[in-house]
């Protein structure tokens, strides 16, 4: 009953949302090409789904492989910083740098190594999401208080065994954290990998689309993108629920 | 199971805005085998420091900790108890209890066992699997003893274990605490602020003067135990040592 609230609400409000900008299209007689109505997009979305729910699938796979290295990576950049200083040093600025070039000056560069393939979409997606779950996981590997620490001082722990039985169980809710912000980067990453240079997936859909003018089929594009990173994300919030909830 | 803990001329400072500053000042203490001591002293007064270099948490500047001869430092003979309960709250009331087995690579399905017939002993029978989150205060506490227990050494450095717990709770834990020693018969030291808690439960009382910390008077508790707090001895000792306190307080 309150899930059912929960996602009321804000349908009810889309629902009206679309209801008025269909008046007005429709009084204003405002062409197609130029903004199409909800309810050509809706049709478009129904007609096509067969073909759109195949491209949407290759985006999911690339988004999925592209969350699974940038976890990886993510975690692995977390654990050299925390345990080295030197290494802190080393590369944090140059994480950050990542960051700062944007992605769609890389993604060409990307598709000239990766090739037109998943992998190329896998690493622009990867790219985005590392930093998130590097971040997060930095801070969670850190959050251990100086008593807990002490405790395992304490007991002679090593340092491998404080990573163990300590940083590394006191990281997960805040790898959690990083992995949902990670799954929408995730998506857009994916998405932009499509649009520089893809034979499948929505943002090829809407890249064809776009030139084609039928900009119907590039909403309809773009409500299979959401509706992917709703899906993922909420599979990412089921999973921390259940993992939160048995360690308590 | 007999250690003794010696303390000798120990000194410790910590850097601070205006110089370093001296917490422990060439300290001296013995902590008997097989008995209980306690350090009572003015809040900040270095109590936790010597704790914590006991436990080889941290190394003093100077001076000696000695346990059975050897340095404190890779003894693994001393047990420390941190103020807070310090459960780790991703794992169960069990698997806390057992941190010591996973550390020093002992067995886990015999540390478990272990575990539960001192959870039964200790009136946690049937909460193994519950969360720390779950449990009272004064249940954690009791975990975080059986914790200290199980990591099997001879001296426990219980560092104001009954601090954060209200009155009632306090006074069960500390007379079930004494008579679980008594039993175990574990070297103790006992850190805390609470005099007549140090006469219940000590055979020694150490008062240690505040910054920095020296030990001002040492006062054997001859009493049988159990010991009652409204008994005139106990109350005789608590007004003696309260008095040597305030003293200390206004000089």
């Amino acid at each position: 009953m309150n899930e059912l609230r929960r996602w009321l609400t804000p349908m009810v409000l889309l629902l009206l949302v679309l209801a008025a900008v269909e008046t007005y299209l429709r009084l204003a007689a405002v062409p197609s090409y130029i903004f199409p109505q909800p309810s050509a997009v809706f049709s478009e979305l129904f007609r096509s789904f067969p073909g759109l729910a195949g491209h949407a699938l290759t985006t999911v796979v690339e988004t999925v492989a592209g969350l699974a290295i940038g976890v990886c990576a993510g975690v692995v950049l977390a654990l050299l910083i925390v345990v080295s200083r030197t290494v802190e040093r080393a590369l944090y600025p140059l994480i950050i740098a990542t960051q700062m070039v944007p992605v769609f000056a890389i993604a060409p560069l990307l598709v000239v190594w990766f090739g037109y393939g998943i992998w190329s979409k896998a690493a622009t997606a990867a790219l985005l999401v590392f930093f998130p779950v590097t971040v997060g996981m930095v801070d969670g590997l850190r959050s251990p208080t100086e008593d807990q620490r002490d405790l395992l001082r304490s007991l002679q722990a090593s340092r491998r065994q404080t990573l163990r039985l300590l940083e590394l169980p006191a990281s997960v809710p805040a790898l959690f954290s990083g992995l949902k912000v990670g799954v929408t980067l995730g998506v857009v990453g994916a998405t932009i990998g499509e649009w520089i240079g893809a034979q499948r997936g929505l943002g090829f859909v809407m890249v064809q689309a776009n030139a084609l003018l039928r900009l119907e089929r590039v909403f309809a594009a773009i409500v299979l993108l959401t509706a992917v990173g709703l899906l993922l994300f909420g599979l990412v919030r089921i999973i921390e629920k259940k993992v939160l909830a048995r360690r308590g | 199971m007999r250690t003794s803990l010696t303390f000798a001329g120990v000194s410790k400072s910590f850097p601070s805005p205006r110089g370093r500053m001296v917490v422990l000042d060439g300290l001296s203490l013995e902590v008997d085998a097989g008995g209980w001591t306690s350090l009572v002293g003015p809040s900040g007064c270095g109590k936790t420091t010597l704790a914590k270099i006991a436990a080889g948490i941290l190394t003093a500047d100077a001076g000696q900790v000695l346990v059975g001869g050897m340095g404190v430092e890779r003894s693994r003979t001393v047990a420390y108890m941190p103020q807070h309960d310090t459960l780790l709250p991703w794992r169960s009331a069990l698997e806390n209890a057992i941190l010591s087995a996973d550390v020093d690579g002992r067995s886990r399905a015999q540390a478990r066992s272990e575990a539960r017939q001192l959870f039964v002993r200790f009136g946690l029978g049937g909460f193994e699997e519950q969360r720390p989150s779950t449990l009272s205060g004064g249940m954690r506490q009791r975990v975080a003893l059986i914790r200290t227990f199980l990591t099997r050494r001879d001296i426990l450095v219980l560092d104001e274990p009954f601090g954060a717990l209200d009155a009632l709770t306090r006074a069960g834990l500390q007379q079930w605490l004494s008579k679980i020693w008594m039993e175990l018969g574990h070297t103790v030291l006992f850190i805390t602020h609470d005099v007549e808690e140090a006469v219940l439960l000590s055979d020694r009382v150490a008062v240690c003067s505040s910054l920095p910390g020296r030990i001002r008077t040492e006062v054997q508790v001859m009493l049988p135990r159990p010991r009652s707090r409204v008994s005139a001895e106990v109350t005789a000792y608590r007004a003696s040592l309260l008095e040597t306190l305030a003293a200390g307080a206004i000089s």
